[in-house]
């Protein structure tokens, strides 16, 4: 068994393992054990010194007894779970036959799994290494939020976990499209096609997780950000303006550049409104998005769509105008949008801000 | 090997996980942290100390079913058992029972503690 496996690469590798029990029979035999399928073991003959260990060496998964003196395994769980950078390794509680309300005590405050003693090396094995899988996948779940959303976002939300229920909150929310997308790639091969989108999407990301947003989806060409859901953004609206500026920015750059390879340029929409939204999970338990409906994001769309009309590529609304202070914006007017009874004042931002 | 004191399968399994030299080694962790353990229960029935007499036939009676010794793992569960309930009632006899157990499986891991 080699010692230098790259722990964590694979799935069903190998992981670095903590075994805190007072019971030195104990801790020698499951250590053994572990070593023998290949993890990597360190042992702690008591809570106090486990928790030492857990907090200055980096563990996959802790393997805990519950009785033990000066510090029980319930105080070492609640630990555990109750600081940030340790809750999210998995512990598999080691007990007897007979403490089967105690495990189910430590499962209810988030104990992974657990194991009873004398070990069955077969399930040992099968456990271990089935919560290690699931840290494995609950950590490329953790990536992908961070690929999504910028860093404060994403460590907003891993801290303070997701709120299931529907909530009304203040929102703006951004609308962006590419012009006429369906007709200049009807003649690219398909390829190019998704070459193109990917390149676009790359760029409208970076804006908008770099003003403080959050794409929350993608259909086609189209994109909806939020500024302020999930998480709150200060002066939301303008972080909104702002990464719209830098979106046409960056379009601009990037048709320059297609120009000179002789490639297909593309200009953008984008429709922004502040307002009340109705936010929250929607799905199944097996599969949730965030959803956020509600007025604001219609109005958010119908302006985007109306940039076509007006030949503007940013139309705000006029909450976002007023929650403005140092962007240069143009009157629009009022005007009729649909699925609203009563003319919208609109209102324009240049592109050119000096 | 006595087959009343050890179960076989308990062996078994005990000796998969582990190779001579180990189990050679945890055999003498075994016997020399019994005795400490049953001296906490010693001094623990006179004083009325529950929780230390819970503790110490709770981990004798783990060591001792990762042997296969069931007999003695039994008596020290009984005992566990016993100071669960929040009292000593019958504590004495179940530790006489414990020791008697012990005294016999001595010889036997010994035994096999040489078995190459």
């Amino acid at each position: 068994m080699s010692a230098n496996h790259s722990f964590g690469s694979t799935p069903t590798g190998p992981g670095r393992l903590l075994v805190i029990d007072d019971n030195k029979v104990m801790r020698l035999l499951l250590g053994r054990g572990l070593e023998q399928q290949g993890h990597s073991v360190v042992m702690a003959e008591n809570g106090r010194r486990g928790l030492e260990l857990l907090r200055s060496e980096r563990f996959d998964l802790v393997l805990l007894d519950i009785q033990m003196p000066e510090m029980d395994g319930y105080q070492v769980l609640e630990k555990i779970t109750g600081e940030l950078s340790l809750r999210d390794i998995p512990v598999v509680i080691t007990s007897s036959l007979e403490e089967m309300d105690g495990v189910a005590r430590c499962i209810a405050m988030g104990a992974e799994d657990y194991l009873t003693k004398p070990l069955n090396p077969i399930l040992l094995k099968a456990r271990i290494n089935a919560s290690l899988e699931k840290k494995r996948l609950r950590d490329q779940q953790k990536e992908l939020i961070r690929k999504f959303a910028a860093s404060a976002v994403a460590d907003d939300l891993l801290a303070r976990g997701f709120s299931l229920g529907g909530q009304s909150i203040q929102a703006t929310v951004l609308f962006s499209d590419i012009r006429s997308f369906t007709t200049i790639t009807e003649s690219l091969p398909a390829s190019d096609i998704i070459e193109l989108l990917n390149d676009y999407y790359s760029m409208m990301f970076d804006a908008i997780n770099g003003h403080g947003g959050v794409v929350n989806q993608i259909v086609g060409d189209g994109i909806m950000a939020l500024f302020g859901a999930p998480a709150p953004v200060e002066n939301q609206s303008e972080c909104a303006v702002m990464a719209a500026l830098e979106m046409l920015e960056m379009i601009e750059l990037f048709n320059q550049q297609q120009a000179a390879l002789d490639r297909v340029q593309i200009r953008i929409g984008v429709g922004i409104a502040t307002g009340q939204v109705i936010a929250g999970y929607t799905g199944t338990m097996q599969r949730a998005t965030y959803t956020c409906v509600g007025d604001t994001v219609n109005l958010a769309a119908r302006l985007e769509a109306y940039t076509k009309t007006v030949g503007k590529p940013i139309l705000i609304d006029e909450n976002t105008r007023h929650a403005l202070s140092d962007i240069k914006v143009e009157e629009c007017g009022p005007v009729e949008l649909k699925g609203k009874t009563q003319a919208v004042n609109v209102f324009i931002v240049p592109v050119d801000q000096s | 090997m006595n087959e009343t004191l050890i179960d076989q399968e308990a062996w078994k399994t005990l000796k998969s996980m582990t190779d001579a030299d180990f189990l050679a080694e945890l055999i003498e962790i075994y016997l020399a942290d019994s005795p400490q353990l049953m001296e906490q229960i010693r001094a623990g029935l006179p004083s009325g100390d529950i929780v230390t007499v819970r503790r110490a036939a709770h981990s004798l009676k783990s060591n001792s079913a990762s042997f296969g010794a069931n007999r003695l793992a039994e008596a020290a569960r009984d005992l566990e058992m016993i100071a669960r309930n929040n009292t000593l009632e019958g504590a004495e006899a179940k530790f006489a029972l414990i020791e008697e157990e012990f005294a016999l499986l001595v010889p036997v891991l010994l035994e096999l503690k040489d078995e190459r």
